[in-house]
């Protein structure tokens, strides 16, 4: 494909918004080769702790022996992950407890899972996902019932919040947290979160909800992407999608794809989010690999 | 004209049913009469920070609960096992190396809606804590054993234990009926329900001292007379802000097929 074809393409994929003819699928041409950005996937740190074993436990009305095996696990995976950080010294977990010394409390700031006791149906749980260590900041994940949320701790002041989505990471100037609902019916929606300077949360982060309109422009577009990519025929790797802030006015969300449900390669669809200064609104736009 | 004269017989009718099947009505001097102040725990926690920002209402919440927490952990003796520091209760208990903790709950949308704990009660004889858990419509409290570090919540803020900690005595209150609940301990520890009473058999007795008005009652007041037998007084006030209640009281007991009975008492 030669660049003018691959430019008529993006033309056709960024104006026809709101446009009748757009609707029908054959009007998005598909990527070529050259528009497509690999990437191997890393093994990251465990998104979950796998507690499977435990469930045969539970079955067996033994409740105690299935909590005690549940906590172990957890416990082994937070310790080991702890150290690997450096941070043994800080952060601790003991059974269903996470616990982290910061200077702004004598006994450390606790995080306790809920066993949802007596039938675990409605169990929570939280778990080290993730560390700054230039910023000292620790993210930890809070498994809900059907989603996640984050909690991030500032190991140099104490200052912790538990946000919804996942996946969230601090803007260098820390006056924005963008990341991923995580929410299963909208898991491709970006969250993004503001420092309040006033009003009643003022030193909290403030989930900004408030262009609807914009938001379903986004979602349309983003609609048309994946289909350019013939993305909707790939399988999306959730726990690779990574959130890059470039500076303080702009970040990439990328999602990943494999072709296959087994495959270590994958391709990358890069949303990118700029901060519009006069309008002090955050806008997505796409690109190819070909374009970056 | 025919469905209006139906109406009007059955209305007529219905009156009449009434005033057959109206149930005796205790006299006055079968009533007895508490002041509620002194029935109340005089440890309930109530908070009365004000909403205008989440960090000085976190602050405000947290200094009240600390001198509160620490007053009452210094009063029992426990001053080197309960502490509590900010949004969060320390406990030492023999089985976790850390303390066991309980921290109040932060809202994930900023809103002031946060659930907090509150020591509640101590029976220094069998070394049970009680903990209040404060919800946004809701109270419960969580059992503490110091000497082993069991705990469990129960819904409702009146439970006891039995002296022989075999069973427990509860009733939810906020749920609008006097739910009255046995809860056996099992092989683990926890308590499983046991027994529940069917309100049906509540209501004659009730209604004999509230009249056919349903109340919610103002206090609860549960002993354990023996272990097999717990009583259970309900508070009732005529006027919503009347500071005397009279009282309702029920018995629950074992019966020789092991099964538990409720009755009531004049």
């Amino acid at each position: 494909m030669t660049k003018r074809i691959l430019m008529t393409a993006i033309i056709a994929l960024v104006t026809c918004s709101a446009s009748a003819l757009c609707s029908a699928e054959n009007q998005i041409p598909h990527a070529a080769a050259e528009d497509y950005a690999w990437v191997i996937l890393e093994k990251g740190p465990p998104q979950w702790i796998d507690i499977t074993p435990c469930y045969n436990h539970n079955q067996n009305q033994q409740f105690a022996n299935y909590q005690s095996c549940v906590f172990s696990a957890r416990e082994a995976a937070d310790n080991r992950q702890s150290r690997v950080w450096g941070l043994d010294a800080k952060v601790v977990r003991e059974k269903d407890t996470l616990y982290i010394d910061v200077p702004n409390r004598q006994l450390p700031l606790v995080f306790k899972d809920d066993m949802g006791v007596p039938d675990a149906e409605y169990e929570t749980s939280y778990m080290l996902s993730r560390f700054d260590e230039p910023r000292q900041l620790l993210y930890l994940t809070h498994s809900l019932y059907e989603s996640n949320s984050t909690v991030i701790v500032d190991l140099n002041s104490g200052f912790w919040q538990e946000l919804w989505g996942e996946g969230l990471v601090m803007s260098p100037d820390r006056h924005y947290l963008a990341g991923f609902e995580s929410d299963i019916e909208a898991n491709d929606r970006v969250v993004i979160w503001k420092k309040s300077t006033d009003g009643f949360d003022q030193g909290y982060y403030k989930s900004i909800h408030d262009n609807y309109e914009q938001y379903d422009d986004q979602q349309a577009l983003k609609e048309r992407y994946k289909k350019f990519y013939q993305a909707d025929e790939a399988y999306e790797v959730y726990n690779a999608r990574k959130i890059t802030w470039l500076d303080n006015t702009q970040f990439n969300a990328d999602h990943f794809y494999t072709v296959n449900d087994e495959d270590t390669a994958a391709f990358r669809l890069r949303y990118n989010f700029v901060l519009e200064q006069d309008t002090d609104q955050w806008r997505m736009f796409v690109r190819t690999a070909s374009t970056n | 004209m025919r469905p209006l004269a139906i109406l009007i017989s059955s209305i007529f009718l219905n009156y009449i049913g009434i005033a057959q099947a109206q149930p005796p009505q205790a006299a006055m001097e079968e009533y007895v009469w508490e002041p509620l102040k002194q029935l109340k725990n005089p440890n309930y926690f109530q908070s009365d920070c004000q909403y205008d920002r989440l960090a000085a209402y976190k602050l405000c919440l947290e200094d009240k609960l600390e001198t509160h927490d620490n007053q009452l952990s210094k009063q029992w003796g426990l001053t080197d096992r309960v502490i509590r520091e900010k949004d969060t209760i320390y406990i030492k208990v023999p089985n976790r190396h850390k303390p066991l903790v309980f921290r109040d709950e932060q809202s994930l949308f900023n809103l002031p809606d946060s659930d907090y704990y509150s020591l509640y009660d101590y029976q220094p004889s069998q070394q049970i804590l009680y903990l209040m858990m404060s919800y946004v419509e809701a109270e419960n409290i969580v059992l503490i054993d110091l000497n082993t570090g069991f705990n469990q919540e129960f819904a409702g803020i009146d439970i006891a234990v039995s002296p022989d900690g075999s069973h427990i005595a509860s009733v939810d209150r906020f749920l609008g009926i006097e739910n009255i609940t046995i809860w056996r301990r099992g092989l683990s520890g926890r308590y499983e329900i046991d027994y529940e009473a069917n309100i049906d058999e509540l209501i004659p007795h009730l209604d004999y001292y509230n009249g056919s008005d349903r109340h919610y009652a103002e206090e609860v007041d549960i002993n354990w007379l023996d272990n097999n037998k717990a009583q259970l007084d309900f508070y009732f006030t005529l006027n919503a802000a009347d500071d005397m209640g009279y009282r309702v009281r029920f018995n629950v007991l074992k019966t020789s097929q092991s099964t538990w009975q409720v009755r009531p008492i004049k």
